[in-house]
């Protein structure tokens, strides 16, 4: 095996492939590139580490000829690579545990086929997702793909991460979407999926959701849709989360094809009314007021931001934070963590406060069949006990879908950190599930939940939670504590741990739990197109994953 | 360096087998040359069994096929032992979950079985119920052969949420049931399609669907390009059902043709299967849409379209391959008002669909059709065929499972 190269060789190799001014070692991007949005980096960061792990050089590739070159040149000097898109993970997944050359792929970023017949699309995997679905609009198409973070993620990190949008329920998620790529391996071979010969597996399958530990995916085909001529949404009200469950299950078992479909629990369903109320009040951002400390709860998480889930929802603590805003930074910290420190007092009163579930669900399509997709679904949502909430509650989500805020900093600048954990199990799981994961993440942090990507056979949980230890050591370890909890909840449960996320750093360690012996086959995989492990090394698996891969065989 | 051959005579091969399977389920095949390391149909009946078959292979260096004994096997692996396994034992429901819409069954049941069933409690499956019935379900599977139900259910492969696997050193692997996931790629799909190279099937869970009665909307179109036209505007506007195909007779079928309500003037079938009372549009707003462009036919109840029309799926040994939806439209304007004989559009979505025309066809018109279809076929050796040789070494290095497949 070649030793790894000295920092200015490499540079001065890359160099010579994509031109030096597409070659970085400065101290911005070495910071910029050492993390993506995952929580635990922020912990760091505000322990004082602001680059635990640096790359030893960012570069950005101009076409696949140059990302070629470069993995080939990385491999033959065995070199780790890191592929990047936006960097929006929530996972670490960008994040260059080893050093080496992060490879940015943004500058692929054209659209270069539109199949109008066809409804297809041909595009390359760095372009923006917002620029991205502009550009489709522009010519009365829509991807039908719409995570929260469409503006600062990619085609590329979608497809690597199994990313799914806020209308998932019709639409699917990216990987019901694509139809083939085109992938770069590590010795610089350039694969095409779309060529399945028979007898062969499909390929794309294989490569999305790798989150670049097996190649660089440059290029998607994928399908896509005339933008729908309408659109209607529409709130209901459910006595509680069972009959709620029981509305959606009948909805998506119907054959009825929501483009979404959202329940939240008692607690989640109080922010959501509340955010409409304040819509209602054509945008008065005054404070609702509500009594005592449930009130208090509901208006410190009521304008939220943090990671968010597909369906633009922000999760964590910044509302807390502007709703404190008057008041000096001290007593904000003090009012913050003192209810942080005591997480079962607080979920208890959070999950006491009097509150129905609200639902949002809308169609979209053609006027005649969103009008009568719309009203059999009330029919169904009714028989499970459902009221209807008019308009309203649609409304506000909908116009605050993509109020994430891309800056966690005050949360976390408070000594709180935020995370969110979307799990996904069949139907009969669900309500286990939920309970499951709540009891174990109760004693250490605050938690409430939303359930959203309804499918036919199961339906996706979206927890948030917030904790606080004044210690930054304590605070990463009590990080730690909460994932590990939540983690092993969720697989007893017999769920998968994430329904779009992804993996990256922040769950690879149950990723044996999750697989079972399945790990054999990630391995044989990964040997068979990357043998010197230089694809994002330490990514969705740990190295420990493979000495007992029955360990923790699947519940 | 070549693999160890075995050092352990027939009998004592069988010797150990029976350890594994009951007796009475392993029938020695009288295939071989005298001294060859003996070749056996064994039936497991568990996953366990599956388990220990191909560790005891992995041990004596056999090959272990979930195909039946070819002509000349005995030959071409000399004194191996061979192991033929058959799913007639693996054949139980092991989950039906009406709450989730799924069912878990082993991998031995056909797909009459498994319909029969589901249908008992009002189900079915996304997968088509004619061709292919007495397959069983996992090496339907292993083939991906793909079902004509596409629009509503899309490809067969995605029907399945979940498979229990043994890989060919014996390690038994499962996926975790989700409806959705994003954990890594989906490692159950190498298993889909690849015809048994990397592990065998052993258990299938895959998602059902109420078995709205089975009511076709059958029109005549005067072309494909009008067909394609009209079903395009029907998506357009909503259709979203359970299939749509476009068909045209094959010769022999004259009666059928005229038994559906085909002429000259109006040679192809346009089958609409609307997905159930609620879902899509009902029956009158598909008639409604289509009866404009198309002409409205009334095939007698009950009777089966396909079986009227096209010879029987086992005697449907033309290519069928996939077609954008530009490159059915291309076809369409090539053919003009010439509809060949035996012409089939099946698993039609929006961007596509999978096109075949029967073998016995002839003529210049039928051809046209070839060409195209020509350009479709995957040369070998396709650009995947290294990587999948690679990962063949890495999960089966003795070479094990299905050699020579
Ligand atoms: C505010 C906010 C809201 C969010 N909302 C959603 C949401 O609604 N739905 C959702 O699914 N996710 C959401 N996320 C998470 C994140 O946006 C997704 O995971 C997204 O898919 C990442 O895309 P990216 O381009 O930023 O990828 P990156 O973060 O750059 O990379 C993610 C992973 O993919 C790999 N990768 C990136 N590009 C390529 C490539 N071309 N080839 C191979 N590997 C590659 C990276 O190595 C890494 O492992 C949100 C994140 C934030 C911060």
């Amino acid at each position: 095996m070649a030793a790894r190269l000295a920092r200015a060789e490499l540079v001065a190799g890359l160099a010579g492939i994509v031109g030096p001014e597409h070659v970085s070692t400065s101290q911005a991007d070495l910071v910029a590139y050492s993390a993506d949005f995952w929580p635990k980096a922020q912990i760091w960061k505000l322990a004082g580490d602001v680059q635990r792990y640096p790359p030893d050089c960012v570069v950005w590739p101009a076409d696949e000829a140059e990302i070629a070159a470069v993995l080939g040149f990385c491999n033959e000097h065995n070199v780790p690579v890191v592929p990047y898109g936006g960097g929006s993970g929530v996972c670490g997944g960008t994040v260059p545990i080893s050093g080496g050359v992060t490879v940015d792929v943004k500058r692929l970023n054209q659209l270069l086929e539109v199949d109008d017949a066809s409804l297809i699309v041909r595009c390359q995997a760095g372009i923006n997702g917002q620029r991205f679905e502009d550009k489709l609009n522009a010519r009365g198409l829509s991807l039908g793909h719409f995570p929260s973070s469409i503006a600062c993620s990619t085609l590329g990190g979608w497809l690597a991460a199994r990313s799914g949008g806020q209308f998932s329920s019709k639409y699917g998620k990216i990987e019901d979407m694509v139809l083939s790529l085109r992938v770069v391996f590590p010795n610089g071979d350039i694969r095409d999926t779309g060529v399945r010969g028979p007898g062969a597996p499909d390929w794309t399958q294989l490569i999305v959701g790798s989150e670049g530990t097996l190649g660089i995916i440059t290029e998607a085909s994928l399908k896509v849709h005339p933008i729908p001529n309408a659109q209607r949404l529409r709130g209901y009200r459910f006595r509680n989360l069972h009959d709620g469950f029981e509305g959606m299950r009948a909805v998506m078992q119907s054959g009825l094809r929501p483009i979404v479909v959202r329940l939240y629990d008692p607690f989640d369903s109080m922010l959501a009314l509340g955010k409409q109320r304040k819509v209602d009040r054509h945008g008065d951002e005054a404070t609702d007021s509500g009594g005592g400390a449930v009130g208090a709860l509901r208006r410190m998480l009521s304008e939220r931001t943090g990671p968010s889930d597909a369906s633009g929802d922000k999760s964590g603590g910044g509302g807390l934070l502007s709703r404190l805003s008057p008041l000096a930074d001290s007593a904000k910290r003090r009012a913050l963590t003192t209810a942080l420190r005591a997480p079962n007092v607080l979920n208890r009163l959070a999950h006491s406060a009097p509150s129905p579930c609200l639902m949002i669900i809308g169609f979209d399509g053609e006027p005649d069949g969103v009008a009568a997709d719309s009203w059999s679904a009330g029919e169904l949502l009714a028989e499970a006990g459902g009221t209807d909430a008019g308009t309203g509650p649609g409304e506000a989500w909908l116009k605050h879908r993509y109020s994430v805020a891309f800056k966690q900093a005050k949360m976390f600048e408070m000594g709180a950190f935020v995370d969110t954990m979307e799990v996904a199990t069949t139907w009969d799981r669900l309500e286990s599930l939920y309970q499951a994961v709540r009891k174990a993440v109760r004693p250490h942090a605050f938690v409430m939940a939303h359930f959203s990507h309804a499918y036919r056979e199961g339906c996706s949980i979206y927890f948030t939670f917030a904790a606080y230890h004044s210690d930054p050591l304590r605070a990463e370890q009590l990080y730690d504590t909460i994932w590990n909890a939540a983690s092993e909840a969720t697989l007893r449960a017999g769920a998968t741990l994430s329904h779009h996320h992804g993996v990256g750093l922040s769950k690879r360690k149950h990723m044996v739990g999750e697989h079972g012996a399945m790990v054999h086959v990630w391995r044989a995989l990964k040997d068979s197109v990357d043998p010197r492990g230089i694809m994002n090394p330490g990514k969705l698996f740990t190295d420990e994953s493979f000495a007992d891969p029955t360990h923790g065989a699947t519940a | 360096m070549t693999p160890p051959t075995s050092s352990v005579q027939p009998i004592g091969s069988l010797h150990e087998l029976r350890q594994i399977v009951p007796t009475e389920q392993i029938e020695p095949q009288l295939d071989g040359e005298q001294g060859a390391g003996g070749s056996w149909a064994l039936e497991p009946a568990t996953q366990v069994e599956l388990v220990e078959l191909l560790k005891w292979a992995n041990r004596r260096h056999a090959a272990v096929f979930t195909r039946r004994p070819r002509r000349g096997d005995a030959e071409r692996f000399g004194r191996r032992p061979r192991l033929y396994l058959r799913g007639r034992r693996m054949k139980r429901v092991l989950d039906l979950d009406i709450v989730s819409g799924t069912i878990t069954v082993q991998s031995g049941i056909t797909m009459a079985e498994l319909h029969n069933t589901l249908d008992e409690r009002t189900y079915t499956t996304g997968f088509p119920t004619r061709p292919w019935s007495q397959e069983p379900l996992g090496a339907v599977l292993a083939a991906s052969l793909d079902a004509h139900w596409g629009p509503a259910y899309g490809k067969m492969e995605s029907q399945v949420v979940g498979l229990g696997v043994v890989l060919p050193n014996g390690t038994a692997v499962e996926s975790r049931v989700a409806p959705r996931k994003a954990v890594g790629p989906d490692f159950s799909r190498l298993f889909l399609g690849s015809r048994g190279r990397f592990g065998i099937v052993h258990q299938v869970t895959l998602r059902i669907y109420p078995s709205a009665g089975r009511i076709v909307s059958s029109f005549g179109a005067p072309d494909l390009t009008t067909a394609l036209a009209a079903v395009k505007r029907g998506i357009e506007r909503g259709l979203h059902p359970r299939a749509i195909e476009i068909l045209s007779p094959t010769a022999d079928r004259s009666w059928g043709r005229k038994r559906v309500g085909l002429s000259d003037a109006l040679p192809l079938l346009v089958v609409i299967e609307p997905w159930g009372p609620l879902a899509g549009r009902p029956l009158s707003w598909i008639d409604e849409q289509f009866a404009g462009a198309l002409t409205r036919l009334t095939p007698p109840v009950g009777w089966s379209v396909h079986d009227g029309l096209l010879p029987p799926p086992r005697a449907w040994t033309a290519p069928v391959v996939g077609m954008s939806w530009a490159e059915l439209e291309e076809l369409g304007i090539s053919l003009g008002a010439d509809v060949p004989a035996g012409l089939w559009v099946v698993r039609m979505s929006r961007q596509g669909g999978w096109l075949s025309i029967s073998d016995d066809v002839r003529g210049e018109v039928a051809d046209r059709v070839r060409a195209r279809m020509q350009q479709h076929h995957v040369a070998r050796p396709t650009p995947w065929d290294d990587v999948q040789e690679r990962l063949e070494r890495q999960l089966d290095p003795k070479g094990i499972l299905n050699p020579g497949a």
